[in-house]
């Protein structure tokens, strides 16, 4: 048979495992190890009696605490402190198992498991979460019967009971936590958002360019953002993050751009949230071109980039008001100079190039449909393996290989438009995105990192062109290359990540105060509508209805007798604060009390209960008389 | 947590509530010596059971770990009782730490139980000279034996011999019952306890004291306690009697 201390054990050996498990990835290699280690040890240490020393586990302890102490700094917090907690978690699964050791131990895997949110906070959590609460609350409740009552040895049916009430009692909480979530007061900046690893990004995106650095790209498939909005055509899913504006040697950065002012036109109105996944991205992606940011803090710069700063108290979501397929029109004066300066070195194929397609052409349109036709007439390739390297990696992609990445078609395109004497620029962003249709967002992935150019034409302003769509394989580059059925199984599960980002993560206070506002405004609206008396008289009726018809299926059938009996002794308790117990003889309860219509109470239906009989109709029409009688005495 | 603490809160409290609780006195309480208490804990909840439940009863404590659904347990609590007297147990307290052992609640339980508590028997002191306290009294022809006439009905204690078992009364009742018989003996006791040695509360002793001692030998005993007079007396109801007079004597 079980006994409780084997269960407590059990259990203890599993909160370990979930707090552990989902924290293992980010460990070094001795906590990784230590704790299922201490685990296995503690399994097998149990059965023999033998328990790690205290003062042996004091030394490791101060030894490790030391060694990673020495590894704090401002930048790396997360880290030494998980591997600590890992360790005295090894520590305490090793040790001996008394109530405060099982309760710290406890705890330990409770801490555990909030630390791997530090480096990962997906929807798994919610997983590991319940069972670790379900073992948690289970091992306190059998924890309280050891440590109070030793020697209770319960049997198959009361051990049933026990474990049966100690689960049900997080079950009944379920939905209190779910309510408390959402009422309890949060803060605008979430904790982890300022402990979150750096090592984490993932963007896909970077900060500065350079053609030919490296001979493949990568194609992560972690979720970069997800945007609530409606379907929208492919070809308009240009999701702008940066702007490299700047030739510095061969490499494209960012500059702060001249003054500028512009205004978008001709585009699609569009309003959009977006769910980013937790990482450090500098810069908030948006849909092209985006107008504003609602809450944005401060100004953007005038090339219309959010850097991610500006978003207040740390928010992992926001509201974007874009127009789709928009040009942006500059209002004043332009800084042509900034935009138009080529690099110091051009491939001189590229030059020979530039300078035979604009040869005899004035105007900046006719300049850039010229360069337009001569890059599609090179019969370019879209490739993300064996790309050209070094610094001759243009001239080679242009004219020897011709197979390159969007980095190399936006560099070069950029730099024969500088060479043209057209202002150009690069954006750095996302393209396309899978729509989930079941909960009406896009996702949008690592792999879909893309650049493209910006040119300004005198009269239309800032005119997106994507040199990408040269290479004769675009479209069926990027287009999607899983299979219909595994791109529906990715978006199912990916909704249920994103329910979790939309409805936990990103639910701050400020969601919180617009849940609250919502659900005024919709009451007042309720209080406003005029709804029929009879309907709710009716709604009512049902209702009671119902509820009669339930209590009457599921409450306990009482009898007449039983039912005399509970007023009976009601009544006596009340008049005479003589309390009858169950198991205790009527006769015997009432002997103190002088009244005749007690005594004949309890005689007739004493009388019935003797014979074995139901009472009567005339009986039980006498004893209510009686019942009053009692109840009137003033004696 | 916070919803889990909560949920354990409302647990908790129900844990302590729809109890009911009874007790059972023995018929021979004596003052400053532990007597033991039959509790029994009865529950009328038809869903949850009670756990780790813990009776607190005149400073005496009897564990509970489990109480079942509609379930009454026994337990056996002893209890000093400080003064003699009648008295009557009305509020019983009920404690438990379940579900997490972090507060221990309490839920006072209302009974009535009434009880009697004899003065403490004691002997009486060697260097008491008075003549044979024995010798009080009138002659009696009784004595408590197995051989006279059935003089009453008494519960069965283990000591009297089987065939004095009344085994056609006990087989309607759920004690086994005996017959007290009478035997030829000599002189019956009357105990004055205005002739006993001390102040009252010692004189109640040790009237108590000399009712179960000559009593034991089989001697019938009377008792003078101030006007009223007992008469002698061999039953074991006889007994209770007297020390009930006792117990109830105004104290000086």
């Amino acid at each position: 048979m079980l006994r409780i201390k084997t269960i407590l054990q059990m259990l203890l050996y599993f909160a370990a495992l979930l707090g552990y498990l989902p924290l293992a990835p980010w460990l070094h290699p001795f906590p990784r190890v230590a704790v299922p280690a201490a685990i296995i040890f503690a399994a097998i240490a149990d059965r023999r009696g033998a328990i790690l020393k205290d003062r042996v586990a004091l030394l490791v302890s101060i030894a490790c605490f030391l060694f990673y102490f020495f590894q704090f700094s401002r930048h790396n917090v997360v880290e030494p402190a998980a591997n600590m907690l890992a360790i005295f978690l090894a520590i305490r699964i090793a040790g001996e198992k008394s109530p405060r050791n099982f309760l710290q131990t406890l705890t330990l895997s409770m801490f555990c498991l909030a630390a791997s949110t530090l480096f990962d906070l997906s929807p798994r959590f919610v997983i590991y979460l319940v069972l670790l609460l379900l073992a948690f609350t289970t091992s306190m409740v059998l924890l309280t019967f050891q440590s109070r009552a030793p020697g209770f040895a319960p049997g198959r049916k009361e051990l049933r009971s026990i474990l049966a009430v100690a689960l049900l009692q997080p079950l009944v909480a379920a939905p209190l936590v779910v309510f408390l979530f959402f009422i309890l007061p949060r803060t605008q900046l979430p904790i982890w958002h300022g402990l979150t690893r750096a090592g984490n990004d993932r963007s896909g995106i970077s900060e500065t360019v350079k053609a030919g650095e490296k001979s493949s790209i990568s194609s992560g498939s972690g979720v970069v953002f997800r945007a609530e909005m409606p379907k929208q055509p492919s070809g308009a899913l240009y999701w702008r993050a940066i702007v490299l504006n700047t030739i510095k040697g061969d490499e494209w950065i960012h500059a702060i751009p001249p003054a500028e002012k512009s205004i978008s036109r001709e585009g699609k109105e569009l309003s959009l949230n977006i769910f980013l996944e937790p990482g450090r991205l500098p810069y908030l992606p948006t849909l092209n071109i985006p107008d504003r940011i609602p809450g944005y803090r401060g100004s953007p710069p005038d090339d219309r980039t959010f850097p991610a700063s500006g978003l207040t108290g740390g928010r992992r979501s926001y509201q974007v008001l874009s127009q789709s397929g928009a040009r942006l029109l500059t209002v004043g004066k332009m800084n042509r100079d900034f935009y138009s300066t080529p690099p110091e070195k051009v491939p001189p194929r590229l030059s020979r190039l530039v300078s035979g397609a604009v040869a005899r052409v004035r105007q900046d349109r006719k300049k850039l449909d010229a360069l337009e036709t001569a890059f599609a007439n090179i019969g370019l390739s879209y490739a993300s393996s064996n790309l050209p390297t070094g610094p001759d990696a243009i001239d080679k992609f242009l004219f020897e290989g011709k197979k390159g990445h969007c980095e190399l078609f936006a560099v070069s395109f950029a730099t024969a438009l500088r060479l043209a004497g057209l202002p150009a620029r690069l954006v750095g962003g996302y393209y396309g995105g899978d729509y989930n249709e079941l909960a009406g967002y896009y996702i949008v992935t690592e792999e879909r990192a893309h650049v493209w150019v910006e040119v300004w034409i005198e009269g239309s302003g800032w005119l997106t062109i994507d040199p990408s769509r040269f290479a004769v394989n675009f479209e069926e580059n990027f287009s999607r290359k899983r299979s219909d059925y595994e791109l529906r199984v990715r978006l199912f599960l990916d909704s249920l990540a994103y329910y979790w980002n939309r409805m936990v993560i990103t639910y701050d206070f400020e969601s919180q105060f617009s849940a609250a506002s919502k659900a005024g405004a919709e009451l007042r609206v309720l209080r406003e509508a005029k709804i029929p008396k009879r309907k709710i008289m009716l709604t009512v009726a049902v209702l009671l209805v119902l509820c009669g018809g339930i209590v009457l299926l599921t409450g306990k059938r009482t009898t007449p007798e039983e039912r005399l009996l509970t007023r009976f002794k009601k009544i006596v308790q009340r008049r005479y604060g003589v309390d009858i117990p169950p198991a205790t003889g009527l006769h015997e309860a009432i002997s103190g009390i002088e009244n005749q219509a007690i005594r004949k109470f309890v005689d007739i239906y004493t009388g019935s209960l003797y014979r074995d009989k139901r009472l009567t109709k005339q009986e039980i029409d006498l004893l209510e008389k009686f019942l009053t009688e009692i109840a009137r005495d003033r004696t | 947590m916070l919803g889990f603490m909560a949920v354990s809160g409302i647990f908790g409290l129900r844990n302590l509530q729809q109890l009911e609780i009874a007790v059972k006195f023995p018929d021979e309480i004596y003052c400053n010596i532990p007597a033991q208490l039959i509790v029994h804990l009865s529950t009328r909840r038809a869903v949850l059971p009670h756990y780790l439940l813990t009776l607190h009863l005149q400073g005496a404590e009897a564990a509970i770990p489990f109480l079942n659904t509609r379930e009454r347990k026994e337990q056996k609590v002893l209890v000093t009782f400080k003064t003699r007297g009648a008295g009557a147990v009305t509020r019983a307290a009920v404690t438990s730490p379940f579900p997490v052992n972090f507060f221990v609640r309490s839920n006072l339980l209302t009974l009535q139980a009434d009880y009697l508590v004899f003065p403490q028997p004691k002997p009486l002191p060697r260097s008491w000279n008075r003549s044979d306290p024995r010798e009080i009294g009138k002659v009696s022809q009784l004595k408590k034996g197995s051989s006279g006439e059935t003089e009453s009905i008494d519960r069965y204690t283990g000591s009297e011999p089987f065939k004095q078992i009344h085994w056609k009364l006990s087989a309607r009742h759920d004690d086994l019952l005996v017959k007290e018989m009478t035997e030829e003996a000599g002189k019956p006791v009357i105990i004055d306890l205005d002739q006993l040695p001390g102040g009252v509360e010692e004189r109640l002793g040790h009237a108590a004291y000399l009712i179960n001692h000559l009593m034991s030998d089989g001697r019938a005993v009377g008792l003078k306690i101030g006007e009223k007079n007992v008469p002698p007396g061999i039953s074991r109801g006889h007994r209770l009697r007297l020390l009930g007079e006792l117990a109830c004597h105004a104290p000086d």
